[in-house]
């Protein structure tokens, strides 16, 4: 799983979001690391959508302007579990190999 | 600039889009872009954000919007071409850049300067398709999409500036392949494919078609496109029989390859016809018969690319229909 896709199914766990907002909280949990662009935020939820991993949850029309709210899934919530648990196996590993290695002080 | 103003440029951007795709997404995503300009009190249309839309629209027009399994794998087949021209392109450029230095320090050296200049004509944009091929082959998909830019502009620079039927002859054959393999690899994700399902095939195989290219195209005086046309078909059986030959991917590749190889063959014999004709008459080609055959030449190229991508996304397109769906 993209970086991307984690940190949109990452947001849409905690509840559902309307596009605009997924770009600006997925900048907020990533630390400002990851800015999404409008047109690459499209290009993973329409895939998101495609794959159903998440879904429309209701339409809003705000300022004369179509607002659609998405929601996680059964599917895409087992997803995220599953890098979850991927990422966290590959994060110990790492841990234990530093630590073995001589290097254990770098997580002090 | 007016905020509708604004918004007419995003709705103009928005047409990178496929229809379909549009009449779904448009009016969600041109709604997060103005609120997004608004948000940050921008006013004018930002160069990445534009990027990013005409970036992502001609994904989805291309790879990124195929939904249907077997258009996927025409799109593979393609992606394979792409990858499988490339290199033959390169290698028949490494090919030329050993003869022309062996006419320099060879037994040849000693023959006036003019002899040499059917090799200066075309060098600097052969040097770039080896480039192209290289970077290619290392994961550099940007830098062999950019010498290969800069490597057909060479190439039309040289043609342009040809006085002579013979050197026309011989660079015009080149171009529309050349042309036809640079918007291959300008599509974006077709070479990125092309090159995960050729990894699944033995290196060796890759070197092998790599090597078998370059000699099959040292009889480059003859200057045929379906030469290397056909040397790319013969790659391409020569890494893809082994492991990949079951392959159904494959076998489109191959039926991609022939079917171009016999259409651009017949155009090009063609115009060797033609090219004869005209050396038969005195004086010099006129400049503006060079630059004709150079644009359809090139136009020829380009629409070979364009046809076959477009064909099959509009093929999947008709297939499968897909939205989202509330609450689904």
């Amino acid at each position: 799983m993209q970086e991307p896709t984690f940190l949109i199914l990452s947001v849409l766990a905690a509840g559902p979001q309307h596009g605009y907002g997924l770009m600006r909280q997925v900048a907020v949990v990533s630390d400002d690391r990851v800015h999404l662009r409008p047109g690459s935020l499209y290009a993973t939820l329409s895939r998101l959508v495609d794959e159903g991993l998440i879904e429309v949850e209701r339409e809003e029309v705000v300022d004369a302007r179509l607002r659609r709210y998405y929601r996680i899934t059964e599917t895409g919530a087992k997803d995220l579990a599953d890098a979850i648990e991927r990422l966290r196996r590959n994060a110990t590993m790492a841990v234990r190999n530093l630590r073995h290695g001589g290097f254990g002080e770098v997580f002090a | 600039m007016t905020e509708s103003r604004l918004e007419r440029r995003y709705r103009f951007l928005l047409r990178a889009y496929p229809r379909s795709y549009r009449e779904i997404w448009g009016d969600e995503l041109l709604a997060v872009l103005l609120e997004d300009a608004a948000a940050t009190s921008r006013s004018r249309l930002g160069a990445r954000d534009a990027a990013d839309l005409v970036r992502n629209g001609l994904r989805e027009r291309t790879t990124a919007g195929l939904r249907d399994p077997v258009a996927r794998r025409w799109v593979d087949a393609l992606g394979v071409c792409t990858v499988v021209l490339t290199l033959a392109l390169g290698a028949r450029a490494g090919t030329y850049a050993a003869t022309a230095l062996w006419w320099r320090v060879g037994p040849a050296a000693d023959l006036p300067r003019s002899a040499f200049e059917w090799i200066d004509g075309g060098w600097p944009a052969q040097v770039l398709w080896l480039v192209a091929a290289a970077a290619l082959v290392l994961g550099g998909r940007r830098v062999a999409g950019a010498a290969a830019i800069v490597g057909t502009a060479l190439q039309v620079a040289a043609l342009v500036e040809a006085s002579s039927s013979i050197e026309a002859q011989m660079f015009v054959l080149r171009l529309s392949a050349e042309t036809a393999v640079t918007a291959l690899l300008l599509t974006p994700g077709l070479a990125a494919r092309g090159l995960r399902i050729i990894g699944r095939g033995p290196r060796a195989f890759v070197l092998a078609g790599l090597m078998l290219a370059g000699a099959a195209s040292s009889t480059w005086l003859e200057s045929s496109t379906m030469l290397y046309l056909a040397t790319g078909a013969l790659v391409l059986l020569g890494f893809g029989l082994v492991p990949l030959w079951r392959s159904p991917t494959v076998h489109r590749a191959i039926v991609l390859l022939i079917g171009s190889a016999v259409v651009v063959g017949s155009a090009a014999r063609d115009l060797a016809m033609r090219l004869h004709l005209d050396a038969r008459r005195p004086g010099p080609v006129p400049r503006a018969d060079i630059v004709w055959q150079v644009a359809i030449y090139m136009a020829a190229g380009l629409g070979a690319a364009l046809a076959a991508t477009a064909i099959i996304v509009t093929w999947s397109r008709l297939r499968v229909r897909h939205g989202p769906a509330i609450g689904r």
